[in-house]
């Protein structure tokens, strides 16, 4: 075939015809592609080939049919959408090659126009998408879903609640098992002792009867701290609203006034907290603890800071149900002072019930288990991070709109 | 370290060096940065992932639900960075990415030290005062164009979206081309892209970033650049001679020397 031949082929083909560069402007087109837009061959050369797609077209050719080319070095059998002079739409089978002419890349383009197959292929699509639009608006599958969906939430939630109850059951096991027994043993062995002395009620037998009755006190506090925490149950209730900015700057304010050595205090509450439902006593009692704590905490040759911070963030709603995510809006509050801080592997043993890391300040131990259980009876989570000497972190994070 | 986190997600690290972590866009794979990250291997350690559904990732681990909005792509960014135990990292996210990357910073602003985003938009949608760029009808017209190069496919479609069976002989039929994916995963991720609407996010962001805006592209205009620029806390903007959506293909080395520049500039607070 000759040259002058092939030239009239090209021209007179009614598929599209061109090249373009990496820029994706026109290098060379045939005559099929200046009639489609209506400008002589000249006046394209240099610009965008944008102008002969829809902004669909432009979409898929960028994301799709440009990135194949230049990485593939070629394009097969691509639907792709272009557009003539009035905007109208013209559906074509596209065609690329990629190669290096004169120390520069060419990529070219063939389309041919196939607007009846495509009314066929809509039909065809169209077919498809009502079979599965009828499966999809089932309504009776409809409703079954989102019945399965609800049961699925509840689910969780009780999992959750379970995984706690258990916990707790074991960690009460432990403390009478252990904590209220040793104290128990200790008042025996100091009666036996006294019951060996001739004259049981002798002066010198006075400090042992003192000390079995520090004893007993401090097991009718440890029996009244447990009754309080098994008395955090209160999944009868419903929440209601609470106004969380005021509540912390009471929770605090009363933290400040219970301890002898938070008058210098610096807080750093954060304004505009979003108000939350939940129980507002019980949320009251987290921050109280948690301010609590960091007092107790602090080191004594620095000032104590302590900043709130809160913001919202998406997380997934599911945390016990598996492989199930729905990503909703939680409130992450965070906790920071700048105490004495305790060693990361600490982190879950703080939460533990009469777990005390520090043995010389004298507390029970319940503060952070009762924090613990207040963010479970409100589907939330409390993690901690510390470093000794570096202060600790709390993080809570409580799903909103629940 | 999670390696069947580092499989689902198809991770490849090269290099040694403080961590750069390329994410890749709507459509195809992390292929699109081959001619890229090698400038950033000498000097940093590059790490390479598809999101779940892309490339080579697990197909199996993908979860309608999880990927039915931007967080659980965001969800795989931050599972990544975990998986290999890294903080502060430079994130470079193309198209899509740059959004994903920002909602992955804003729940773990510690995992990162600055974000790159070429080609970005917080909505693609024209919305009352906003021009994104794009009609909802453009968008339909998009799903059309996609739903017609997948028609080859239409036989093992079927009623795929009431669930996913199991479809290796699929598979196979897609490795074809690093752009292939599954048509429901596919449509699903152009769906979400197109219709996300980012903008109450941004005021939030706290880590520094740099907006890549190539000149005349049709995916993310000038004009969305600027928004993010004047919306963003931090943000830097620069405008590419590159056209187009790609410009880590059609100008790599621009696109290289810009991303450089930025991270040898000091951070801004």
């Amino acid at each position: 075939m000759s040259e002058m031949q092939t030239e009239g082929y090209i021209q007179r083909t009614p598929w599209l015809l061109f090249s373009f560069d990496d820029q994706s402007n026109f290098l060379s087109l045939n005559k099929a592609v200046s009639d489609l837009i209506g400008e002589p061959e000249s006046a394209l050369i240099g610009t965008s080939m944008a102008s002969i797609l829809t902004k669909a077209g432009q979409i898929f050719f960028q994301t799709h049919f440009f990135p194949i080319i230049k990485i593939d070095g070629k394009v097969d059998e691509v639907f792709l959408l272009l557009r003539n002079s009035g905007g109208e739409p013209l559906p074509v089978l596209a065609y690329g090659i990629r190669f290096e002419h004169n120390g520069s890349w060419v990529n070219e383009c063939y389309c041919a126009p196939i607007p009846q197959r495509r009314k066929f292929e809509q039909e065809l699509i169209q077919a498809r998408k009502d079979a599965e639009d009828v499966l999809r608006q089932n309504k009776a599958l409809n409703e079954a879903k989102q019945a399965l969906e609800d049961n699925r939430a509840e689910l969780d939630r009780r999992i959750q609640q379970l995984e706690r109850a258990n916990n707790e059951l074991g960690q009460i096991a432990k403390v009478v098992s252990h904590d209220l027994r040793e104290p128990i043993r200790k008042i025996a062995i100091l009666t036996d002792f006294i019951r060996s002395n001739p004259e049981p009620f002798a002066e010198e037998n006075r400090p042992m009867f003192d000390q079995i009755n520090r004893i007993c006190q401090s097991i009718s506090r440890l029996i009244t701290g447990l009754r309080d925490f098994i008395a955090l149950d209160t999944t009868a209730q419903a929440f209601a609203p609470v106004q969380l900015e005021t509540l912390i700057r009471n929770a605090a304010l009363e933290a400040t006034e219970t301890n002898l050595f938070a008058t210098d205090t610096d807080w750093l509450l954060a304004s505009h907290v979003p108000d939350v439902l939940g129980y507002a006593p019980q949320l009251h009692l987290l921050f109280y603890h948690l301010f609590d704590n960091a007092i107790r905490f602090r080191r004594t040759d620095v000032p104590l800071r302590v900043q709130l911070t809160a913001e919202v963030i998406k997380e997934n709603k599911f945390v016990a149900v598996e492989e199930t995510y729905q990503y909703t809006d939680h409130l992450r509050i965070r906790v920071r002072d700048n105490g004495k801080g305790f060693p990361a592997r600490y982190r879950s043993d703080v939460f533990l019930l009469l777990k005390r890391l520090d043995k010389t300040t004298p507390t029970l131990g319940l503060g952070l288990a009762i924090c613990r259980k207040i963010m479970g009876n409100h589907y939330g989570t409390i993690t901690a991070d510390s470093q000794p000497g570096e202060g600790t972190t709390f993080t809570i994070l409580l799903p909103l709109g629940t | 370290m999670n390696t069947s986190i580092l499989q689902r997600n198809n991770v490849r690290i090269l290099g040694e060096g403080p961590p750069i972590v390329f994410a890749h866009g709507f459509g195809c794979d992390q292929t699109m940065w081959r001619f890229v990250y090698p400038a950033f291997s000498k000097h940093y350690q590059v790490v390479l992932f598809d999101y779940v559904g892309a490339g080579g990732s697990d197909v199996t681990a993908y979860n309608l639900q999880r990927y039915s909005t931007l967080d659980g792509y965001a969800q795989d960014i931050l599972d990544v960075l975990e998986a290999l135990n890294l903080r502060e990292v430079v994130f470079v996210g193309h198209s899509v990415s740059g959004m994903t990357g920002m909602l992955a910073s804003l729940k773990r602003p510690d995992r990162f030290s600055r974000i790159i985003m070429v080609g970005p938009s917080p909505c693609y949608l024209n919305k009352p005062g906003y021009e994104g760029g794009f009609d909802d009808s453009d968008i339909t017209d998009l799903l059309e164009t996609m739903d017609a190069n997948y028609m080859g496919w239409a036989n093992y479609m079927g009623p795929a979206v009431m669930g996913r069976p199991d479809r290796p002989e699929l598979n196979e039929e897609l490795t074809n081309s690093f752009c292939s994916t599954d048509p429901v995963i596919a449509r699903q991720f152009a769906e979400i892209t197109f219709r996300s609407d980012n903008r109450a996010d941004l005021s939030r962001m706290n880590t520094p970033s740099l907006i890549l805006q190539c000149q005349s592209d049709i995916v993310a205009p000038l004009s969305v650049g600027e928004y993010l620029r004047d919306n963003m806390p931090l943000s830097t903007l620069r405008v590419m001679d590159a056209t187009g959506h790609c410009p880590h293909l059609s100008s790599p080395d621009e696109t290289i020397t810009l991303i450089q520049e930025y991270l040898r500039s000091p951070p801004i607070n």
